[in-house]
């Protein structure tokens, strides 16, 4: 038997794969257009925060969606669901003490609201970028006058964080502790890392938590366009 | 086109890009002919127009995959060889360096390069290169400088026992390599399917390929590189 080389081998497969063209071809076709269909109907490529090319944005749009999603009075619609959420989520998550680089501090869990009535029926408030006389501007606040509850939140996307910002927030928060007496300092990043602050704070990361947050809420928004955009922005986190 | 496009995804699958190559070849053969001169099998292909529509729609995600494919394979041949080096005792004396990019290139990858680690910074010396250019990625000895600028300092007696070790391992001569080789033709499908079907066994195989060079010509390469300094420091003092 005579030994076939590999050009014989290679020869052969071109001539096979021409000669089938038609039918591979027709193959190819088919799945291209039913790809082609899908994608006309759900466009899983859009994503008006790229589109808009603002998913960078750490103040103008991470803070602002996120405060926005947080607050009972948004224009969402769904009123307590995410604010909820985000409390119940911090709960659960921080109720061990968390690490505090090597400082000596007295980390404690999170000072979830002792609510004796539904939380529907205190008073909230969600704030961004609230400019302080000492103690510079902070991202996102949330606090409620009659339970005593403050959280102030650190939203570090893309920049570096500022030196001594953790540390004066804090000292600003101290200054509130006769009004507000639960307090919690969370650091959000996309991968939760540490803060150089040696203050008592929580680690959160948008890859996690706020993947956590809107993974739980998606399927309990009730309006379809706060939903779909819901949706954007958790594919959005995902990339961050 | 980015590579979550589900049309680039759907082609960049190993079947469907084998397919899509082919149809590519057809087209731009039956654009530069007359219609009624092939084979039956193209014809029946595109004597439909509507085929020629999605035909030319297909091989539009040609080139951005191919681009995804080089820089993906690019990334983890470097990072293959980065890992061989620093778990062999060359570590100390060799380092792996991307390849220099110039402001022109606008091509996604273009190499790598294992260096000795000189004592003289400027002396010449021979290394390990990957190089892409528009059509072929090669790979193979390299000098540090045209040889022809100083050919006292590059034709020693080891400069010939090396150039006669890769001329029989199949490598060709060049003004500025020892011996160079083709490692993939970008215009062949072998690089394509084989990055699109299993990069990490492609990157293996190719990394291997490279890897073997050093290990095989190690001492010779050290020998040659301390020659070449001696010889350069002797020229410029």
């Amino acid at each position: 038997m005579s030994e076939i080389n590999i050009n014989q081998v290679a020869n052969f497969i071109k001539m096979y794969r021409a000669a089938f063209l038609p039918k591979r071809f027709e193959q190819l076709k088919q799945g291209y257009q039913e790809v082609q269909r899908l994608s006309r109907l759900e466009a899983p490529e859009f994503n008006i925060f790229r589109v808009l090319q603002v998913d960078r944005r750490e103040v103008k749009t991470h803070s602002a969606f996120l405060a926005e999603l947080l607050n009972q009075h948004g224009s969402h619609g769904q009123q307590f669901l995410f604010l909820k959420a985000f409390l119940s989520h911090c709960q659960n998550r921080f109720t061990v003490p968390i690490a505090v680089n090597n400082c000596k501090q007295h980390p404690q869990p999170f000072p979830y609201p002792q609510l004796k009535d539904p939380m529907e029926t205190h008073e909230w408030e969600v704030k961004t970028e609230m400019r302080t006389a000492k103690h510079g501007q902070m991202d996102i606040i949330i606090r409620s006058p009659d339970l005593k509850f403050l959280c102030v939140i650190e939203n570090k996307t893309d920049a570096p964080e500022g030196e001594g910002q953790l540390q004066s927030y804090w000292n600003w928060m101290q200054g509130q502790r006769s009004k507000y007496d639960s307090q919690a300092l969370i650091f959000l990043t996309p991968n939760g890392r540490e803060s150089t602050a040696c203050v008592p704070y929580f680690k959160f990361s948008y890859h996690h938590d706020i993947r956590a947050l809107l993974e739980t809420t998606l399927p309990r928004i009730e309006a379809v366009p706060i939903r779909t955009v819901v949706q954007q922005y958790l594919q959005l986190v995902l990339t961050l | 086109m980015n590579h979550q496009n589900p049309l680039h995804q759907f082609l960049s699958r190993a079947d469907h890009l084998a397919i899509a190559l082919d149809v590519q070849r057809a087209l731009t053969t039956w654009d530069n002919e007359q219609a009624g001169k092939f084979s039956s099998p193209v014809n029946e292909v595109f004597s439909n127009p509507e085929n020629i529509i999605i035909a030319r729609a297909i091989i539009q995600h040609i080139k951005p995959i191919k681009n995804r494919l080089l820089l993906e394979f690019g990334a983890a041949l470097h990072q293959r060889l980065a890992h061989l080096l620093a778990n062999s005792p060359y570590q100390d004396s060799w380092h792996l360096r991307r390849e220099y990019m110039t402001k022109k290139w606008t091509q996604p990858y273009a190499g790598s390069a294992l260096f000795p680690k000189l004592k003289q910074a400027e002396s010449p010396y021979l290394y390990i290169l990957i190089q892409r250019n528009p059509n072929k990625i090669n790979f193979g000895i390299s000098r540090s400088e045209d040889r022809r600028q100083r050919p006292v300092i590059w034709d020693s007696s080891l400069t010939k026992e090396l150039e006669t070790y890769l001329i029989g391992q199949g490598f060709t001569r060049h003004t500025w390599w020892l011996g160079i080789k083709q490692l993939y033709d970008m215009n062949e499908d072998e690089l394509w399917l084989a990055a699109a079907s299993n990069l990490h066994s492609l990157v293996v195989k190719s990394a291997d390929k490279v890897w073997h060079l050093l290990v095989e010509n190690y001492e010779l390469l050290t020998k040659m590189n301390e020659a070449l300094a001696q010889t350069y420091l002797k020229q410029t003092v």
